[in-house]
């Protein structure tokens, strides 16, 4: 085939920019270290990459809530510990206070104790998170959750429990409301609670035992001598549904109704009575505050004190609700901890697994790029030097 | 004796011809568009003698140039496709470079704004973390409005090379009219000789305006071309020549319209015809690609408004009132022709922004009813005199158009540009949900209301608390459930015997909230739903604002917003990686056109010189035969001394 000067040259040059082209290419690879510069590059792979690019952003955010839900859990952890602590100081004053050896000066002194403990509950119950929240008051977190109104306390929050999204698919409760916390416990032994009315003149010392789960009705039992040296009679009756049993009461022996047994130790008097109530949900201020008034009002001996030794033998069947009760809430917190754990190391192992996806799809193959590089400059070399060559190539050189 | 002498006069007069052209030849070997001249011999007609016809010499028949215009035809044609190629393929790559930045792109930001949305969640009440979702989203929305100016600049360097281009089409069809003329008066002159400079220059002028535009040339007989450019527009015709002007786009000014004058200053849009050259590379550009990208782009940021703005209206915000617009709304916009003589207004809605395509809609009136169709798709539909539901569009027109009066829907086109973060105090944002659930203490069993999520804020704040009631028999004998009262009433069914584990209803009348109901409640417990009056703690709706980042909302809800920008990304990566191979070929085809012409009509050096030796060998031989004739001469007058 003829082939024109210009052609010839024009052959030459187009062939030297055609390698620098693919060798600035290279380069650029070579000096970013990556595959893909642009989408046209590799359209499906820069697809690929801006997918694992926002799920990295993703995985890099659950670990920050990962983070605050650690930081929340084991602050409702701490407060959880330290208001079982406080309850059992209480139990234990409890116990203490309730002990003949006791002077109504060394109870006053416990009662004291016991209502300073109180007030340390309602201060843990008030903690507030690092932002300034009050943990424990739900969504109302700007509000303090109980406050002492009068000789109550009061709930101030509401019932919302605060979750946080932990995974792609896992939200997590991270705070839960006082409302459950605090006043989610029974009364007595969770089953029922007796109470010894302040009338009562006898000193009965009260033993309760029963084999059912719940005792469906709130019962009076009350005692009758007709006259002094009659046998005493007592009889029981629910509020609901009347009249339960009659009978002659022994010294000694058990009183038995509806799954119930009560043995009464002590002398009774004629008109004596003792109530058998449900339990019911009690905020642990109100209790713990009961004790302490029980063992200021209970300073006497005779009747006063057998009723106090009733009272603060269910105090003490409360303060196990109680400290139960905290303990199954610091389970809950320890079981999403141990969830938090398991989602942080699957973040991590994700994290882990992104970054190689990323990796395979987009980091450079250094061996391959850097020999791609030198067989690419040699062609360039080549064509150059041909170039050259030819283009010394010209019969004009001959035409002397 | 005289007879040689002439032989040899015209065998040097021809030489010297033969050398001049080669030296003609020499000289261009680098001028564009040469073609390379050879002289025709032939030899002088013999006068008769006794013995025979002796020979008289030789002279040029004539100087014709080495072309063929099929190869020209080639040449231009397949430099139309080339150039049309490499022009698209390179203002593709500008846009694909546009979208590639990684870092501090759209699709970072996105990243950004939804965790800056997590930290809110992670701590709902404190306004250093509201603070900085404001910054992200005012952010990601400067993405988008940058975005958008990037491809409206992308717009304006396109006008601008297409009036340059225009420019040098009718300065090449007014120097092709020119040459048309010269060539027919320069071959009268010569008395029929090609005038081949012309003719190549004219080649030329063909070759560069195929550069620019495809073309259809054709050759009269006196030698002229007549240039055809769209479906068949004359450009020129002998000696006249037409000009290409550009107009304001019919629906929108600055998508400028290419145009040809035709007779009495009759300017008819060609701007769909145009076929190859840099020209179609511009507008099939402009038309295809940027549009789309621009659609796309613009109908994300129109999605993010819509479904962030319903959710964040479901919302609380930090004072308690329901949420507001957290992005300022973006309008659909129905652009009407410049042409139009009726009276008629189009108005367009977004009813299901989930529906919403990133496409146009001409709406054209054919005198008794409206036609849409669908710019992407090609697909028709006769709505009659409107209004319609289309694609997630409502789309209505007012009466007083008249015959071929239409309109250009565009749900999105320029919306990235509109985007805007509507609030600015942090207190705004709606991070609470707005309902509250409760069980109080004094329940026996242990009932709760688990979640409460409203869909709508129908009946949202409720008037009064409401308060559910179960009973064993709320439904009737042996069917429990809770009775409503309060704000809302009714009942729901509930049987703790087997749905403790969780039951969710739908309350319609109080924001179709879904609740999720569990636990066993005992007769008579009951269970609270009240307005959230003082949730500055509840992070619900700031969960669900994050939720959106996974959920599929636009396009058919097939995609989310990452999703759709992914999609625009790689659609514009994969055109512009076709474009670029299609470049390649068609260069290559270009290159092979060029090489065969060049290999016909190209000047060779050393094929030059070896013409010089052997014009200059016949010219020294011709010159010893005037020598030659000069001693015979002289023989002879000698022979007479």
């Amino acid at each position: 085939m003829r082939i024109s000067s210009i052609e010839q040259f024009q052959q030459g040059i187009d062939s030297i920019l055609n390698q620098q082209a693919k060798l600035n290419q290279t380069q650029l690879q070579l000096a970013t270290g990556k595959k893909v510069l642009k989408p046209s590059d590799d359209p499906a792979v820069a697809t690929q990459l801006l997918n694992l690019s926002s799920l990295k952003a993703n995985n890099l955010q659950y670990d920050r809530n990962i983070n605050t839900a650690l930081n929340e859990l084991e602050l409702q952890e701490s407060v959880l510990a330290s208001s079982g602590n406080v309850l059992q100081r209480v139990r234990e004053l409890v116990i203490q206070a309730n002990n003949a050896t006791q002077s109504p000066q060394t109870r006053e002194a416990i009662a004291d104790e016991i209502s300073n403990l109180a007030n340390e509950l309602l201060q843990l119950a008030n903690t507030k998170s690092p932002s300034g929240e009050y943990i424990f008051a739900g969504y109302n977190s700007r509000t303090p959750a109980f406050a002492k109104s009068g000789a109550d306390f009061v709930y101030q929050g509401d019932q919302g429990q605060r979750l946080l999204q932990v995974s792609e698919d896992t939200q997590l409760a991270v705070r839960d409301n006082g409302a459950d916390v605090f006043q989610g416990m029974s009364t007595g032994d969770g089953r029922f609670l007796l109470e010894t009315p302040a009338s009562n003149t006898g000193d009965g010392l009260v033993k309760m035992s029963s084999t059912i789960d719940a005792i469906s009705d709130n019962y009076t039992i009350t005692f009758i001598q007709a006259n002094p040296g009659d046998p005493l009679l007592y009889s029981v009756s629910g509020e609901d549904v009347g009249a339960v049993a009659t009978g002659t009461f022994a010294a000694g022996e058990a009183i038995n109704f509806n799954g119930i047994s009560i043995e009464i130790d002590g002398t009774l008097e004629n008109g004596d009575s003792y109530q058998i109530n449900r339990s019911v949900r009690q905020d642990v201020f109100q209790s713990v505050q009961a004790i302490a008034n029980a063992l200021l009002a209970g300073t006497e001996t005779g009747a006063k004190s057998s009723k106090l030794a009733n009272d603060l033998g269910q105090s003490i069947s409360t303060m196990d609700q109680a400290l139960e009760h905290l303990q199954s809430r610091r389970t809950i917190v320890g079981n999403r901890l141990q969830a938090l754990d398991t989602r942080a190391s699957e973040n991590a192992d994700g994290l882990v697994r992104l970054e190689r996806q990323t990796s395979e799809l987009n980091d450079l193959d250094f061996a391959e790029a850097v020999s791609r590089l030198n067989l690419q400059t040699t062609a360039l070399q080549a064509a150059q030097q041909s170039y050259i060559k030819i283009q010394g190539l010209s019969l004009f050189n001959y035409l002397r | 004796m005289p007879n040689v002498l002439n032989v040899a006069t015209s065998g040097l007069l021809t030489m010297q011809k033969a050398l001049a052209t080669t030296g003609h030849n020499i000289a261009n070997v680098s001028t564009e568009g040469y073609s390379r001249q050879t002289v025709t011999f032939e030899s002088r007609e013999a006068g008769a003698g006794s013995g025979g016809f002796v020979g008289n010499g030789v002279r040029t028949a004539t100087i014709v140039r080495a072309y063929d215009a099929f190869l020209g035809k080639e040449l231009r044609d397949t430099t139309s496709a080339a150039k049309h190629f490499e022009v698209f393929s390179q203002m593709a790559g500008k846009l694909d470079d546009l979208l590639a930045e990684q870092d501090g792109g759209v699709a970072t930001q996105f990243e950004r704004l939804f965790s800056s949305i997590q930290d809110v969640s992670n701590n709902p009440s404190a306004t250093p973390e509201r603070q900085v979702l404001l910054g992200e989203a005012r952010a990601l929305v400067t993405q988008f409005n940058q975005l958008d100016t990037a491809l409206a600049s992308m717009n304006d360097q396109i006008n601008v090379r297409l009036e340059s281009m225009v420019q040098e089409i009718n300065a090449i069809a007014k120097n092709v009219a020119l040459i048309n003329d010269k060539i027919d008066s320069a071959r009268a002159a010569a008395g029929g000789q090609p005038p081949n400079d012309l003719l190549d220059k004219r080649d030329l002028l063909l070759q560069q305006l195929s550069e620019y535009i495809g073309v259809t040339v054709t050759e009269q007989s006196n030698g002229a071309v007549n240039i055809l450019v769209g479906t068949g527009q004359p450009l020129v015709v002998g000696t006249r020549f037409e000009s290409l002007s550009l107009g304001p786009g019919r629906y929108d000014p600055v998508a400028f319209e290419v145009e040809i004058e035709q007779a009495a200053g009759n300017s008819v849009p060609i701007t769909e015809a145009v076929s190859g050259g840099a020209m179609q590379g511009l507008l099939r550009f402009r038309d295809e690609t940027l549009s789309s990208a621009r659609h796309e782009v613009g109908l994300l940021a129109t999605g993010v408004t819509e479904t962030f703005n319903a959710q964040h209206k479901l919302g609380l915000d930090l004072s308690g009132t329901a949420g507001g617009n957290f992005f300022a709304p973006i309008a659909p916009v129905a652009a009407s022709d410049y042409q139009n003589t009726g009276t008629s207004v189009a108005t367009v809605s977004i009813s299901n922004i989930a529906e919403v395509q990133p496409t146009d809609y001409k709406l054209y009136y054919n005198g008794t009813a409206w036609q849409l169709t669908n710019q992407t798709s090609g697909e028709t539909n006769n709505i009659g005199l409107g209004p319609i539901t289309i694609d997630g569009l409502t789309i209505g027109v007012t009466a007083g158009a008249n015959i071929g009066d239409s309109y250009l829907i565009r749900p999105a086109y320029r919306a990235a540009s509109a985007f805007r973060v509507e609030i600015t105090q942090t207190s705004k944002i709606a991070a609470a949900a707005p309902l509250v659930a409760s069980a109080p203490i004094t329940n026996q069993g242990d009932a709760t209301i688990n979640s409460i999520e409203n869909a709508n804020m129908t009946g949202i704040p409720v008037a009064a608390d409401v308060t559910l009631t179960y009973s064993a028999s709320a439904l009737g004998a042996g069917q429990p459930g809770f009775t409503l009262s309060g704000g809302v009433t009714g009942t729901i069914a509930y049987d703790p015997a087997n749905e403790s584990g969780g039951k969710t209803v739908t309350l319609a009348n109080l924001g179709g909230s879904s609740l999720q109901l569990a636990g066993v409640p005992a007769e008579g417990d009951v269970l609270t739903i009240a307005n959230n009056t003082s949730g500055g703690g509840d992070n619900r709706n700031a969960l669900r604002l994050s939720g959106l980042q996974s959920t599929g909302l636009l396009l058919n809800s097939a995609a989310s917003y990452q999703a759709m920008y992914a999609s625009t990304v790689s659609a514009v990566g994969i055109q512009t990686r076709q474009a670029t191979t299609s470049a390649e070929t068609q260069s290559t085809l270009q290159a092979q056109a060029n090489q065969s012409l060049n290999s016909l009509a190209g000047v060779n050096l050393d094929e030059e010189a070896a013409n010089l030796l052997k014009f200059q060998q016949a010219y020294q031989a011709t010159a010893q035969m005037v020598a030659t004739a000069n001693e015979m001469f002289n023989t002879l007058l000698s022979a007479f001394r």
